[in-house]
């Protein structure tokens, strides 16, 4: 290269004829290289499945669970035969389909979109904290839900006037977060200090509400901010479950992106991400994801923080894999914990909200401890 | 292959960090920007990206005003290599270099993506590290993980920001002169900003010599830019330049004036 070099290899011409080689896609190494990827993808897709199967055998549990004594298999072959228009059996299809199986799918579609919800949050915001309880979301709903609850002030009347008011006042804090967001550059931190702040606001608002409430108020209250999957019918599902199914796909679709916006704001924009654009967008819509599954069931902690950090002990922190694997996690998490709750203390039950914190925590505490790393 | 940078300032807010910058790079090479601290190294490279909207005057790629492009039509000609990488969750080294690739292909890795990040870490010597954790490594590995992201973009003008900062002085000779061999290799046209003028003077095809407050005080060879005058003038050090091997190496004096 230059005089006085000749004769002499020099390692970084080498790695640069290397680099400027045409790529051999047949040779050995490649060809083992590509092979060692597909495995690793493999295993990623595996947890997935492995979720998909452990909530398909507790949704059967969970089933058989109740006054009326069902067999395992027996209450699959009931749901099949609705599925298939081939009732055998009027009551036990009614008890099946009608009284037992909405709280499951409910349970299965909430926990969903909660874990997807703090997948998003905390790719982001680049917050391992990141949760819909951090970012003020679930206080903003508990607000509506005791406006409506206490003082009777609702968006709508009737039925929904909860489930309205806790959507409406749910987006609250997040359109804070974006407007401090869009001020202040889209800097995370900046969002998840707005979020902290709103969560206090609304919380105050929501004690003073609370000190002139009636005891028949309180009670429900209370029911409401520990959450329950089992007041949810089958007329309360498909908003649920459109809202959850949409928003997981849209992420889904998005994932390598989140992947890219992971490196850092800079990295991101020069890879040709918009990345103002890109958060505030995904922002809104897993607010509008946490918004509908939460007016339904009420607030539901832990399942949003933790799902995703559980599935990036088995999977991994790609996106790709990620998002989904939190979803069929976080269905299956919260199926759990409602079972649990159900059965524990029978005939009294615990509520979806309370049992999450009790299994999650644990074994949350648990999966640390056996991290090799120090830092997260 | 070019960079125009027609009469530009910068900075951030209302803070004036770049003042009637004139630059004008064409061509594969290797061009080392250099300059003392808070001269604007870092601002001048992210303008040519588009990271930072310059507040007056124009930057173009190929002729193009880059107010007219999109980010992905910029990401797809530069490739850019942060001085800093982020680890909030961090991934083992092979995936973090193959989100390199996000532009090269669709959602699913291809087996050239999976080739090409295995090559990148064959070329800079870090194989050993692909299932490492990234956030396990050391900051110099850091930066070895990053410059693989920036190659594996395959773009036509790669940028990166002090890439040398963390590495012992085998892997910054290493590195730099790879930057060099691939920009004539592969005809690709290197930026990148550094600290050890030396190392720098021993490979770069072209030099930037930034000085305060914040403006480009000459562009050429090494042997131009690197005089014991410039070097002074700029750095407010005493020094002797040598000739070795055909390059200059400047000799500090222990004494600052």
């Amino acid at each position: 290269m230059e005089e006085g070099q000749a004769g002499r290899i020099d390692s970084a011409k080498r790695a640069a004829e290397l680099w400027a080689a045409e790529d051999d896609l047949g040779s050995e190494g490649s060809k083992k290289a590509v092979n060692d990827y597909r495995v690793s993808e493999m295993r990623k897709l595996a947890f997935t499945f492995a979720c998909v199967a452990a909530a398909v055998i507790v949704a059967g549990l969970s089933i058989i669970y109740g006054t009326m004594d069902l067999g395992f298999v027996e209450c699959y072959e009931i749901i099949w035969d609705h599925l298939t228009g081939n009732i055998q059996d009027k009551l036990l299809d009614y008890i099946v389909v009608q009284e037992r199986l909405p709280r499951v799918v409910a349970a299965l579609v909430t926990g969903a979109g909660l874990a997807v919800a703090g997948c998003v949050m905390q790719s982001v915001l680049k917050n391992p904290l990141a949760d819909p309880y951090t970012t003020g979301i679930s206080s903003g709903a508990g607000f509506g839900a005791t406006l409506a609850i206490t003082l009777g002030v609702s968006i709508v009347g009737g039925n929904y006037a909860i489930v309205v008011n806790a959507f409406v006042f749910a987006l609250v804090p997040m359109a804070v977060m974006l407007a401090v967001g869009k001020l202040k550059g889209a800097s995370p931190t900046m969002m998840i200090m707005a979020g902290i702040a709103i969560m206090f606001i609304f919380n105050s608002f929501t004690t003073v509400l609370k000190l002139h409430a009636d005891p028949d108020a309180l009670a429900l209250l209370y029911q409401w901010t520990v959450g329950t999957v089992s007041d949810c019918s089958w007329t309360d599902i498909p908003p649920m479950a459109a809202v959850v199914i949409a928003g997981t796909v849209v992420t889904q679709a998005l994932s390598r992106k989140l992947n890219v916006l992971a490196t850092g704001d800079d990295s991101a924009k020069a890879m040709g991400l918009n990345v103002e654009n890109m958060r505030i967008m995904l922002l809104l819509l897993i607010s509008l994801m946490v918004a509908t599954v939460v007016s339904f069931t009420g607030l539901i902690g832990f399942v949003g923080l933790v799902a995703p950090h559980v599935c990036r002990i088995f999977v991994g922190a790609d996106n790709r894999y990620l998002v989904l694997s939190s979803a069929m996690f976080g269905a299956v998490l919260l199926e759990v914990a409602d079972l649990v709750g159900r059965t524990v203390i029978a005939p009294a039950t615990l509520q979806v909200g309370v049992v999450t914190a009790f299994i999650g925590g644990p074994m949350f505490l648990y999966l640390i401890m056996r991290q090799k790393r120090s830092s997260w | 292959m070019r960079i125009d940078i027609e009469n530009m300032d910068a900075g951030y807010g209302d803070e004036r960090i770049l003042h009637g910058i004139d630059l004008h790079l064409e061509g594969p090479g290797l061009t080392c920007i250099i300059g003392p601290n808070g001269v604007g190294k870092s601002t001048l490279v992210k303008c040519m990206n588009r990271l930072l909207d310059p507040a007056s005057g124009k930057v173009s790629i190929n002729g193009r005003d880059i107010k007219e492009m999109t980010r992905r039509e910029i990401a797809e000609t530069v490739a850019y290599v942060p001085v800093q990488s982020e680890d909030v969750f961090a991934m083992p080294v092979f995936d973090t270099v193959l989100i390199g690739r996000a532009n090269k292909s669709k959602w699913k890795t291809s087996p050239e993506d999976v080739v090409k990040v295995r090559k990148a870490l064959e070329v800079l010597g870090i194989s050993d590290l692909a299932s490492r954790p990234f956030d396990e490594l050391s900051a110099g590995q850091h930066q070895m993980v990053a410059i693989a992201r920036g190659l594996v973009q395959e773009s036509e003008i790669l940028v990166l920001d002090e890439p040398t900062a963390n590495l012992d002085i085998r892997h910054q000779v290493f590195v730099t002169s790879l930057m060099h061999e691939i920009a004539v290799s592969k005809g690709v046209m290197v930026v990148m900003i550094s600290h050890n003028l030396n190392i720098a003077s021993m490979f770069a095809d072209r030099m930037v010599l930034m000085s305060k407050p914040g403006i480009v005080k000459e562009v050429g060879t090494a042997a131009e830019v690197v005089t014991a005058e410039n070097i002074s003038e700029v750095y407010d050090v005493d020094c002797e330049i040598v000739d070795h091997q055909g390059r200059p190496v400047i000799l500090l004096d222990r004494y600052l004036s």
